[in-house]
């Protein structure tokens, strides 16, 4: 009986270690949606292509380039941030004037001509990233980890605080609170939204891009895994509120739980669409999610 | 160009958007065939290895002058039509064919596209040849529908037999199973079978996990199955999900061997694990895995011309488009489906091919022997109840 119950709670912390590293790319990934979001209303669905270029550039910087896993994982920031700038610049900048189904169309869009243009240029081949950190083995609490998926939950968090004070102490961040509070109060203020909405999507890119190359070597690297990290972002963007950073690192980890305790309590069945219950849950009773500002 | 060109342009490049097909109309005494199978999207990988061996075996056939039909020469060509793995545009795909371009056959890699286009096939008569291994496919009396791979039904309890055979050589106690399912009919339709053969053989099922072959973490279904201290793991998909689930299962420190179907091909899956960690994984293979003279040839041949490694479904779309061809010079017809389905099995019968495909029955199943592949050391061998 003791034995039995000994089993169960070491599944149970394995489980909760399972949904914090799980939670955290997602936190990552929606923390980006969250931010360009708040700052141009496009809800941005090609984030979750960005994750996967983050994940090949980091690929690429291994296995051709013979890099360090740290340097590889650098390199996807810069990359991806500069993507996020050309994406910014050259599609959603023309768009501003526009109706806002256009910047939702054109996101969308992005989406598949990224994912296509990958299985062009990379093929369709799933590719594995060379983390040395992916074959030593820790245990905490009981719980069997790889280092790799400890890495990921710290970097994950160093991130955050990282935003967290970019935003809060800096005046670009605050510039960035400005445009996504009142734009044309921003514009009033003498704030260059333009360029604010540029940083906005590099750092969102950027943060999609090294949570493509955290998971890489956790799972694989090919053109459409960032399918389900996408759909993933958006429940929780809209479980968190939308345009709430705080809410999307919430929403990220709250929902990596919520899957893998209910994969173990519930069913492993119904495992992706736990996402989704609490979706509904949630809309019907705070449809402005959980930190959003309601709008009356 | 006169204007009736440029229409017949304009018109040919607006389909080509519409529904991914398009070939120039050119001169008489062409033989053409559909291919639906997935080019792009998720299952791109398997649906461009079916492709390739397609795209070799016509090679070679137009290369030896084409086919002879009733004493006339053809050229061959097929029609690829890309159904991103998805059975509403595998539909689209199968009406365009046989509506636009007026083929007689249609091969497929996947049950996804071949049940939704069971449902015209015979009204828009074609035959229809898919590698689904789902029982259900022979047998809904569909009369043009031809199975060119195992039917998990027939081969899944010898199988079972040879794998448990294998285990008992070796001195390995396997008997309890765990099962992770991908949720797919296929993948469904395969556990289903297996615990039932294996359950036959004396063996357990002491759990069973589902999970969509699109996610990247396994933890939670292994950590659900992983305490009950499984001897073997189940696996019933491609290689590149089940090659994270076996490094995952790695990590968490499971030490048995994993069991897969052969949607996996051994090489491929080589490929994607370090040895440690792919090292005791047992698969379904067909003689294909044998090294022999003429097998080898195609393979290295194929590596050469696109680069990359063969999958068991480039084998079985180079044999299954040469039986094709046979069979309507057999028929001595191009444009009747019901007369090239009636030559099948003669044609089969003087068909020497790399699966020991032969014998195809009134329902549309062949023989299409299995083995057990088995990953060692970073090469693959097989056990065909003598190892080989």
């Amino acid at each position: 009986m003791r034995g039995r119950k000994k089993l169960i709670s070491t599944i149970l912390i394995q489980q909760i270690a399972n949904g914090i590293m799980v939670g955290s790319i997602y936190a990552l990934i929606a923390m980006g949606v969250a931010m360009i979001y708040g700052v141009m209303s496009v809800p941005h669905f090609a984030l979750g292509a960005k994750a996967m270029f983050g994940g090949y550039v980091a690929f690429f910087m291994t296995a051709a380039l013979h890099q360090t896993y740290w340097m590889a994982l650098a390199g996807s920031m810069v990359v991806l941030a500069v993507l996020g700038l050309g994406v910014e610049r050259w599609i959603f900048r023309p768009l501003t004037k526009a109706p806002p189904i256009n910047g939702f169309i054109s996101a969308f869009g992005l989406l598949l001509v990224f994912e296509n243009f990958a299985l062009i240029v990379f093929g369709s081949a799933y590719r594995r990233i060379l983390s040395p950190y992916d074959r030593q083995m820790i245990n905490i609490f009981g719980a069997n980890l790889t280092m790799q998926r400890l890495l990921v939950v710290l970097i994950a968090i160093a991130l955050m605080v990282a935003l967290h004070v970019f935003i809060t102490y800096t005046t670009l961040g605050t510039a960035i609170r400005a445009v996504a509070q009142n734009r044309r109060g921003a514009l009033l203020c003498g704030i260059h939204t333009e360029r604010i909405a540029g940083v906005t999507m590099a750092i969102g890119s950027a943060l999609a891009g090294v949570a493509g190359a955290l998971i890489g070597p956790v799972a694989m690297v090919y053109p459409t895994m960032g399918d389900t990290l996408i759909v993933k972002a958006f429940v929780i963007t809209i479980l968190g509120g939308m345009g709430s950073i705080f809410g999307a690192i919430v929403g990220g980890y709250i929902l990596g739980l919520i899957e893998s305790l209910g994969a173990m309590y519930i069913s492993v069945d119904y495992k992706d669409a736990f996402a989704f219950a609490v979706l509904v849950v949630v809309l019907a009773i705070r449809p402005q999610g959980l930190f959003g500002r309601s709008h009356r | 160009m006169s204007t009736s060109d440029r229409l017949r342009a304009i018109l040919c490049a607006s389909f080509a958007v519409m529904f991914g097909v398009c070939t120039e109309s050119k001169a008489a005494d062409m033989f053409k065939f559909g291919v639906v199978t997935p080019l792009s999207g998720g299952a791109a990988d398997y649906g461009i290895a079916f492709q390739n061996g397609i795209k070799m075996a016509v090679e070679e056939i137009n290369k030896a002058g084409g086919a002879t039909v009733g004493g006339k020469n053809y050229t061959i060509e097929p029609v690829f039509c890309d159904d991103e793995f998805k059975p509403d545009k595998a539909v689209n795909c199968g009406k365009e064919l046989s509506a636009q371009h007026k083929v007689r056959a249609i091969m497929t890699p996947s049950s996804l596209a071949a049940f939704p286009m069971m449902g015209f096939n015979q009204q828009e008569n074609f035959v229809l040849m898919a590698t689904s291994q789902t029982p259900k496919f022979t047998a809904m009396g569909n009369k043009l529908a031809v199975r060119f791979i195992n039917n998990t039904d027939r081969t899944m309890g010898p199988w079972v037999e040879l794998v448990n055979k294998y285990f008992q050589k070796n001195g390995k106690q396997i008997k309890k199973a765990a099962i992770m399912e991908v949720n797919t009919e296929l993948g469904k339709s395969w556990a289903d079978n297996f615990a039932k053969a294996w359950t036959k053989e004396g063996g357990t099922i002491i759990g069973k996990a589902s999970y969509d072959a699109n996610a990247t973490d396994f933890y939670p279904q292994l950590s659900t199955l992983l305490p009950n201290a499984p001897d073997a793991i189940v696996l019933t998909t491609v290689c590149q999900p089940s090659a994270i689930v076996i490094k995952q299962a790695r990590e968490l420190g499971f030490k048995g061997p994993f069991i897969n179907s052969a949607a996996c091909s051994g090489e491929e899956l080589l490929k994607l694990l370090p040895t440690e960690q792919s090292d005791g994984t047992l698969l379904e293979v067909g003689s294909w895995a044998f090294h022999e003279p003429t097998i080898d040839a195609f393979k290295k041949a194929y590596e050469e011309k696109f680069k990359i490694l063969p999958q068991l479904i480039s084998g079985v779309g180079y044999e299954g488009t040469r039986w094709l061809i046979k069979s309507v010079e057999t028929a001595g017809v191009v444009d009747d489906a019901t007369k090239i389905r009636a030559a099948m099995p003669a044609a089969l019968s003087g068909l020497k091919n790399m699966f020991s495909m032969a014998n195809l029955d009134e329902k549309g199943d062949v023989d299409f022997p299995m083995y057990v592949g088995i990953a060692s050391g970073g090469k693959m061998s097989v056990f065909s109840g003598t190892e080989r």
